[in-house]
C-alpha cells in the first residue's frame, strides 16, 4: 500500500487528575488517502481524544503524529502553519460547529482561504471555488450563503461543516461524531455525503462514531476502541460479518436487525468488561 | 420565506418579559430619553445663562425662575437642564470607554490563558481589592481637581467588572467547536479574536455597560459633591449639590439636583434590567 497520508504511533493521552485519567493508551493505525476508516466504541472509549490529538488540537503525552512524512506540531497560541492545514476536522455537536454570528457564505469562504494559503499556485481547483457552488454540492440552496446558522437543521449545518471543512482541501478529514446528535434519518445521509465529498476530493477520512450500523455503510475499514486501546481491527465487512473480539460481539450484539428474525438486542450488564490483553488481527 | 416577520422592534419588545414592559420598563425608558433629548438640546432651550450671576440670590421657586435661585443668584433650573450634558455625556464616555478597555483585556487574558491572564487578573484583582470610591477618591486628588481627571479617576476603578465578566466568557467560548475549527483553518489569534470570539460576547457586555450607565453618572456626581470634579462655575449636579450644603436651608438648592441625578440612575437602572432580561431570558429576576 501506498505511503499513509496521517499516521498515529503509540499515542498515549493521560488526563490530568489523582490518578490521571489514561485516555487513550498506545495506539497507532494509519490513515491513506481515499479511503474510509471508522473508529468505533462507546462512550468515553477515548475516541474523541484521538480525533483531538490528530488534529493537532490536544497534545499527546507520548507517542507521534506523523502528517506527510512530518510530525504534526500541536497547535500553540501563535496560530497553525498555513502548510498544516491539510488535515480538518468536522465536530460533534452541530450547536456549536458554526459561529452563530457570522453568515455561513463566510464561514465558507475560510476554508476556500485556507486551501489558497496553504496550495497557492499548485493549486489544481479541481473543487467547488466559491461558497455558493460549496453550498450547491451539498445539496443546498447557494442563496442559503447569506444565512446565519440559526436558520439551519442540525443536518443541514453538519453538511455546512463539512463543505467548511473540505473546501480547505483538506489530505484527511476527521469526522468526531459528526452524526451523533442527528435523528436517525439524517444520520445515514449526512455519513454518506461526508464519504462520497471527501474521497471525491482524493482525501482520507476518519470516520468516528459509536454507531456501527451506520459506519459499516461507509467504511472501508474498521478500528474497535476500547478503554483507550484498539481491540479489533480489519476491514469493515469482515469485522461486521465476523467479529473476533468479545467486545465487538457485543457492540455487534446490541444493534437491531431488521431481519424479520425479532431477534431482541443484546443487552450488556452494566460492570461487564472485555479483555484488554486480547487484541485480535 | 412568505411568513410574514414582525418587526423587530416588536420582537425586542415581545422578548421583554411582561411584568416589565409595562409600566417600569416603559416608564424608565421614557424618562431616560428625556433626559438623553436634554442632554443634546439641553443648553439651548434654557431660559437664562446657567452661570448668569444677578441679585436676587436665594429665590424661591416662583413662575420666572422655576427652581429658584441659587447663592449667587443664578438660574438654578437653567443650571440643571444644562448639567445633564455634562453628567450624563460623561457618564456615557465612561462606561464605553471602561467596557472597551476592560473587554480588550478581558479577552486578552481569556484567550491567551497562561502568563498572560495571570498578569492580567492579577492586575485586574489589584485594583478590585481597593473600595472603588475611595481608590477613585484617592486617583482623583493625586491628579487634582477638574472634571477629565474625574473621569480618568473613574475609568480606573471602573474597567475591572468588564474585564472580570468578558474573560469568563472567552473562556468558555474558547473552547467552542467553531473556535477549534477556526483554528484549523488557521486562523492567526487575531483573527479568531475578530471573528469568533468579540461578536459572541458583545451583546452581554453591552447589556452590562448599560447596566452601568447610572452608576457612573452616581460615581461622577460623587466625585463632584467631593470637590474632586467639576469646578465650582460649571452646572455639575454633583457640585451643585455641594455648594447647597451650605445653605441647607434653602431647599431647593439641594433638591432639583439631587431629583436629576435620582432620575437619572434609577432610569438607567431599569433599563439595563429590562435589557438583561431581554437578553437572556433563563436569568433568575429577583
Amino acid at each position: 500500500m501506498s505511503e499513509p497520508v496521517l499516521s498515529v504511533h503509540d499515542v498515549v493521552v493521560d488526563y490530568p487528575g489523582r490518578p490521571p485519567t489514561r485516555a487513550v493508551d498506545g495506539v497507532s493505525f494509519d490513515i491513506h488517502t481515499g479511503e474510509v476508516v471508522g473508529l468505533v466504541g462507546e462512550s468515553g472509549c477515548g475516541k474523541s481524544t484521538m480525533a483531538r490529538v490528530l488534529t493537532g488540537l490536544l497534545k499527546p503525552n507520548a507517542g507521534t503524529v506523523i502528517y506527510r512524512g512530518e510530525e504534526l506540531r500541536p497547535l500553540g497560541l501563535g496560530g497553525r502553519a498555513p502548510d498544516s492545514t491539510g488535515v480538518q476536522m468536522v465536530f460533534q455537536d452541530p450547536g456549536s460547529s458554526l459561529n452563530p454570528r457570522r453568515r455561513i457564505g463566510s464561514q465558507i469562504q475560510d476554508g476556500l482561504d485556507a486551501a489558497k494559503r496553504r496550495l497557492g499556485a499548485t493549486d489544481a481547483k479541481d473543487r467547488p471555488q466559491t461558497p455558493q457552488e460549496w453550498l450547491e454540492r451539498i445539496g443546498m440552496d447557494p442563496e442559503d450563503a447569506q444565512r446565519y446558522p440559526r436558520s439551519f437543521s442540525g443536518g443541514q449545518r453538519q453538511r455546512i461543516a463539512t463543505a467548511r471543512a473540505l473546501a480547505a482541501a483538506p489530505d484527511v478529514l476527521i469526522g468526531d461524531e459528526p452524526i451523533s446528535s442527528l435523528d436517525a434519518s439524517t444520520q445515514a445521509l449526512i455519513a454518506y455525503v461526508m464519504s462520497t465529498l471527501t474521497i471525491a476530493q482524493g482525501a482520507g477520512m476518519l470516520f468516528i462514531s459509536h454507531d456501527l450500523a451506520v459506519v459499516r455503510l461507509i467504511a472501508d475499514r474498521l478500528l474497535v476502541m476500547y478503554k483507550g486501546r484498539i481491540v479489533e481491527r480489519g476491514p469493515a465487512q469482515k469485522i461486521w460479518a465476523d467479529p473476533q473480539h468479545p467486545y465487538t460481539k457485543a457492540l455487534l450484539g446490541a444493534i437491531p436487525l431488521p431481519d424479520g428474525a425479532q431477534r431482541m438486542p443484546t443487552v450488556t450488564p452494566p460492570g461487564t468488561s472485555y479483555p484488554l490483553d486480547e487484541i485480535v488481527r | 420565506m412568505d411568513i410574514p416577520r414582525r418587526s423587530w422592534t416588536r420582537r425586542l419588545w415581545r422578548k421583554i418579559p411582561r411584568e416589565m414592559r409595562m409600566p417600569v420598563g416603559a416608564l424608565a425608558f421614557f424618562v431616560a430619553l428625556v433626559w438623553v433629548i436634554l442632554c443634546i438640546i439641553g443648553p439651548s432651550i434654557v431660559p437664562f445663562d446657567p452661570l448668569a450671576q444677578n441679585l436676587q440670590r436665594f429665590l424661591e421657586p416662583n413662575s420666572v425662575n422655576w427652581f429658584g435661585t441659587d447663592e449667587l443668584g443664578r438660574d438654578l433650573y437653567s443650571r440643571v437642564i444644562a448639567g445633564a450634558r455634562i453628567t450624563i455625556s460623561l457618564a456615557l464616555m465612561l462606561v464605553v470607554a471602561s467596557m472597551l478597555i476592560g473587554s480588550i483585556i478581558g479577552v486578552l487574558a481569556g484567550f491567551f490563558g497562561r502568563w498572560v491572564d495571570e498578569v492580567l487578573m492579577r492586575l485586574t484583582d489589584i485594583v478590585l481589592a481597593f473600595p472603588t470610591v475611595i481608590l477613585a477618591m484617592v486617583t482623583a486628588a493625586a491628579l487634582g481637581a477638574s472634571l477629565f481627571n474625574a473621569v480618568l479617576a473613574a475609568l480606573i476603578v471602573s474597567w475591572p467588572p468588564y474585564a472580570r465578566v468578558v474573560r469568563s466568557m472567552v473562556l468558555s467560548l474558547r473552547e467552542a467547536d467553531f473556535v477549534s475549527s477556526g483554528r484549523l483553518l488557521g486562523f492567526s489569534p487575531m483573527k479568531s479574536m475578530r471573528l469568533d470570539i468579540v461578536p459572541n460576547v458583545a451583546g452581554p457586555t453591552l447589556v452590562m455597560a448599560s447596566l452601568d450607565i447610572g452608576n457612573a453618572a452616581l460615581l461622577l456626581s460623587g466625585l463632584s459633591f467631593l470637590g474632586l470634579g467639576a469646578k465650582p462655575p460649571t452646572p455639575e449636579w454633583g457640585s451643585m449639590i455641594s455648594a447647597a450644603l451650605s445653605n441647607f436651608d434653602k431647599w431647593w438648592l439641594g433638591l432639583f439636583p439631587g431629583l436629576a441625578i435620582s432620575t437619572v440612575v434609577i432610569a438607567f437602572n431599569f433599563i439595563g434590567d429590562a435589557l438583561r432580561d431581554a437578553f437572556d431570558p433563563e436569568a433568575v429576576r429577583v
